[in-house]
Parts: C-alpha cells; sequence; structure tokens
C-alpha cells in the first residue's frame, strides 16, 4: 500500500518537479517537494536529469558569444538610425491614419512598457500638423515601413514555403534600407564598372582568395549557349560596409555584360534581404535556392555554397541570371 | 502613482550601449531559435535596431533583458520562423501521439545519461541535445529556450509569446519530453543504456512491477 501511494505521488508530482527544477514553486511547494525527493530516489533522479539536460542546453548556447561581426554591424546601423532621426526631426512627415495602427503592432502592446501623453496624442491623430516632430513622431514611418516588409516577407514565404527550403528563405528583415544599399552598391558596380586589377584567372585566384577570405575562381558557365560563350573578362577587389568582395567581369561577343560578386556568406549576408524572393532551381537532379531581387534596373541573383556567397548582376533577363549562379 | 519617465531619458547613444551589453544573451537565444549562425546575427540585429528604435517605450527600472527578449521573440515569431505546413505538420504529430503518454526512463538509465557528480549530460547526448532543439517545433523551442536558456520565468514567457502560462508550461513540458525520448533512444544507439520495453512504465529498481501500477 504504501508503495502504491508513493507510486501514485510521483506521478501526481510530475508537473511540479519541471516547476522546481525551474525555480518556479513557492516555498511551501518546494519544502514538500523536497520532502518527497528525500524518500524517493526516482524523482531525484528525474530532478537531476532535469536539471541536468537544462544545465547542458544553457551551458551549449552561452559557449557562443555574439560575433564581433554582428556588434560591428549594430553599431553602424545604430548611427545610421540616429543620423536618420536627425534628418527625420527636419522633415515634416505627412501621417496617414494607417501608419500608426501598423506601428503598433510593429511593437505589440505587452513590448510597451509606457505610453507618454503625447504619444497618446499622437495615436488619437491630435498632434498639431505642423508642430516640428521628433525622432519618436518620425517613429511610426519607419515601423509602419518594416510591417509593410514583414508582411511582404510572410508572403514570399508562402510561395517558397516547402517543408525541406531553408531556415534563410523565411526572408525577414525588418530593416531593409541597409540591404538595399548592399544590391545598389553590387548593381552600381555592375552598372559603372572600374577597370579590372588582374585578368589572369589564376592570379585572380591566388590574390583575391586570400583576401575575400573564400576561393574566388573565375567559373566556365556550363549551362550558356556554347555558340556565345561568357569570357572571363579580369576582376577587381571592392570594398562592400568593411568586408573585401571579388568583382570578376564577364562578358560575351556580343557584348552583353555579366558581373559576379565573390564574397564571404558568413560576412556579408545579402541572401536573408528582404528584397530579395527565393527560387527553386534544378541543377543536376539537385535542388538549389537562388534568391533573386532588383536594383537600379538590374536583376541579381545571390547564391550560397559552403559559406561562400556569389551574386550576380548583368545585361540579362532574371531566368537568364538565376541559371547562371546555379553555376556556382 | 508612477511617475511619467522622461521622455529623453535615454539617448540613442546610451541605449545602444544597454542593448550591447545584452548582445551575447540575445546572441545565445537566437542560436538556438534559429538553425543558422547568419539568420540568428540577421535576427539578433534586427531586434536589437527595433529595441533602439522604440526606446522610448521602455519604461526605464524595469528588466531590459525580458524586454528585449520579448521583442527578439516577437521578431522571431512574425518574421523568422519556418514555414507553416512543418508546424502544422509537427502539431498534427503530437496529438496522435502524445509524448506524455510514453514510458519513464528508468532511474538507472536517467543516471547512466548523465555525467557523474556534475549537473550535465554526457557530451554525447550533449550534442544530440542540441541536434534535437533545433528539431523542436517554433512554439515548443521558443518557450523552453526563453525558460531554460534564458531563464525567464513561466510568466515573462507567457508575455513575450503573448499565451497564457498554462500553455507556456504545457510547451515546455512536451519541449522537454520530446528531448528525453530523443536522449533516450540516441543512448539505447550509443550503447549507453539498454532498450526499455517501449511503451510502458518501467519500473524502478526494488519493485515489482504490480506495485508500481498502482
Amino acid at each position: 500500500m504504501i508503495a502504491e501511494a508513493a507510486t501514485r505521488t510521483c506521478r501526481d508530482i510530475e508537473r511540479a518537479l519541471e516547476a522546481y527544477v525551474d525555480g518556479e514553486l513557492d516555498a511551501s511547494c518546494v519544502l514538500a517537494i523536497d520532502a518527497h525527493l528525500g524518500s524517493c530516489a526516482l524523482c531525484s533522479e528525474r530532478v537531476a536529469f532535469a536539471a541536468s539536460m537544462k544545465r547542458s542546453l544553457r551551458t551549449a548556447a552561452h559557449a557562443e558569444a555574439a560575433p564581433a561581426s554582428l556588434r560591428a554591424r549594430f553599431a553602424r546601423a545604430a548611427e545610421e538610425l540616429a543620423r536618420d532621426e536627425e534628418l527625420g526631426a527636419k522633415v515634416v512627415p505627412l501621417r496617414p491614419p494607417a501608419a500608426q495602427a501598423h506601428a503598433s503592432s510593429d511593437v505589440s502592446p505587452s513590448e510597451r512598457g509606457h505610453v507618454s501623453p503625447s504619444e497618446r496624442r499622437a495615436a488619437a491623430g491630435l498632434e498639431p500638423a505642423r508642430q516640428p516632430p521628433s525622432w519618436r513622431s518620425a517613429l511610426p514611418w519607419a515601423a509602419a515601413a518594416a510591417a509593410a516588409i514583414a508582411i511582404g516577407g510572410s508572403m514570399r514565404t508562402l510561395r517558397s514555403g516547402q517543408p525541406g527550403a531553408p531556415a534563410n528563405d523565411v526572408a525577414t528583415a525588418s530593416f531593409a534600407s541597409a540591404r538595399t544599399q548592399l544590391l545598389e552598391e553590387l548593381a552600381g558596380q555592375h552598372a559603372r564598372p572600374l577597370p579590372p586589377e588582374e585578368i589572369d584567372p589564376a592570379r585572380v585566384t591566388k590574390v583575391f582568395s586570400p583576401i575575400v577570405g573564400v576561393p574566388v575562381r573565375p567559373v566556365a558557365f556550363a549551362n550558356v549557349p556554347m555558340n556565345d560563350p561568357w569570357a572571363f573578362a579580369g576582376a577587381r577587389l571592392m570594398a562592400v560596409r568593411d568586408e573585401a568582395a571579388a568583382t570578376l567581369y564577364y562578358q560575351n561577343h556580343g557584348g552583353t555584360r555579366v558581373t559576379v560578386f565573390v564574397f564571404d556568406a558568413n560576412r556579408i549576408a545579402i541572401r536573408s534581404a528582404c528584397c530579395l524572393a527565393a527560387r527553386l532551381v534544378r541543377v543536376g537532379g539537385e535542388e538549389r535556392t537562388i534568391h533573386v531581387g532588383h536594383a537600379r534596373g538590374y536583376p541579381l541573383a545571390v547564391s550560397e555554397h559552403d559559406g561562400v556567397g556569389y551574386a550576380v548582376s548583368g545585361d540579362l533577363k532574371e531566368p537568364e541570371l538565376v541559371n547562371m549562379a546555379a553555376n556556382f | 502613482m508612477t511617475p511619467a519617465p522622461d521622455p529623453s531619458a535615454y539617448s540613442a547613444k546610451e541605449f545602444e550601449a544597454l542593448i550591447l551589453g545584452q548582445l551575447d544573451g540575445m546572441y545565445a537565444v537566437a542560436r538556438r531559435l534559429t538553425r543558422d549562425a547568419t539568420v540568428a546575427e540577421d535576427l539578433v540585429h534586427d531586434a536589437a535596431l527595433k529595441a533602439l528604435k522604440a526606446r522610448g517605450q521602455f519604461a526605464p527600472g524595469t528588466n531590459l533583458r525580458a524586454w528585449m527578449l520579448r521583442i527578439l521573440t516577437n521578431t522571431f515569431i512574425n518574421g523568422y520562423r519556418r514555414g507553416g505546413l512543418e508546424r502544422t505538420t509537427f502539431e498534427g504529430a503530437h496529438q496522435a501521439e502524445d509524448p506524455v503518454a510514453d514510458g519513464w526512463i528508468s532511474a538507472a538509465s536517467m543516471r547512466a545519461m548523465r555525467e557523474p557528480e556534475e549537473e550535465a549530460l554526457r557530451p554525447v547526448l550533449r550534442a544530440e541535445l542540441s541536434r534535437a532543439v533545433e528539431e523542436l517545433p517554433d512554439e515548443f523551442r521558443v518557450a523552453l529556450v526563453l525558460c531554460d536558456v534564458e531563464e525567464l520565468s513561466y510568466k515573462e514567457i507567457a508575455e513575450s509569446m503573448g499565451t497564457p502560462i498554462g500553455t507556456v508550461m504545457s510547451r515546455i513540458h512536451r519541449a522537454r519530453k520530446l528531448l528525453q525520448e530523443r536522449l533516450r533512444k540516441h543512448a539505447v544507439a550509443a550503447g549507453i543504456i539498454a532498450e526499455e520495453t517501449a511503451g510502458t512504465n518501467v519500473v524502478p529498481i526494488g519493485r515489482s512491477r504490480k506495485e508500481a501500477k498502482g
């Protein structure tokens, strides 16, 4: 009988054991459980096991500190934001009512520790139109933009949301401008190319790889018409933010140009840019995800392989570029 | 009466410094929420920037870490989680086969899976634990990571996820059961413990099956 009672108690307190391990119980419950643990080897072991799982998870998670690149990137973005806020203060924005609605969904009520009277006035649309807005009244604009982008992102997710698709397909960024700029920079480099620094493919690999941090190999494109092949026309280095990328120029007989950017995908995170849509391409029976975007009137196709990022821009239609990007 | 916080309580620079202090913790959580270091970086970056922009909404004197994690969680839930299909499959699977109904792991097995004298799993199981966490459904993973990695209270997790506390507890419970079962299978495969009769309650050493059925 005693054993039966003990077993039932063990089952009854199973959930409480978890709360016990999580430190969620009040003192009297803790005492009751302590008393039970003192006489029950099984529950003691369960607590020890649960604690070891918890601790292992925590230790593993905290093994990596935030990378320096993340800190640097945030610091840069914060600087940009400070500049934008200053600029925003000088411009009187129109405030469509919808913007405010989006703003409140961007930072949920639970995130709002406090709503100031001026914010409440702003929410009710009572703020005088001519009052020079502070950074805070400029916020709804940024927030509305972010919300719109988030909606775009989730729509894209629906399109490319196959279960096997990589997590990055959920294009995501709520802060777009930095990455839009990145695309602009790449497209700009294609639009107005600077002269090549190296024209020998072997030298390009040897000299550029250590600077870019990933192997830079001018490739022959396999799946393009052979009667008008792409010829390698030289390469140069380019600074993308604080990182180096290699720029490879290609040209065919017809004078059509294509520019390939090779970069360290872990340092230049272009793939998850909000303005990129995912396309699935089948290459030799293997499915590849290519991300596409547009800037300065040029399409851009981005592909990643083993930590090496490739972005292709050119005087081509999007599907052709996607096919080229699938070569990497 | 709480005095209204001064809107200019934190300058952008001051708040940026505060956020930088939270970045490691946020990254640790993000790394567990996403499966990819690059995505984790993006997630933390977006959440940190959102926090900086919304600094006027942070009430000085309240828990900055919890506030930041709330923004991180919301950013993750609203933008970064995987497609809906996978989730539905997972949820369906749980209803069909409730892991809670699965058997216990015996005390001897649990002991064998831990490091002796230490509050940690054996290294081979620790690696499996990380993999298993990655494969948890988003809702379960968020709840568990906030609980175990950042050690938020159930109440804080409920606020972060916008769900009742009961739901949080149930998610954490189910997540742990799924992880335990995965660890058990792995430990059997690795020869650390012997296979125990699946689906039935394993009788603790020193007791007869009849007694244990209670």
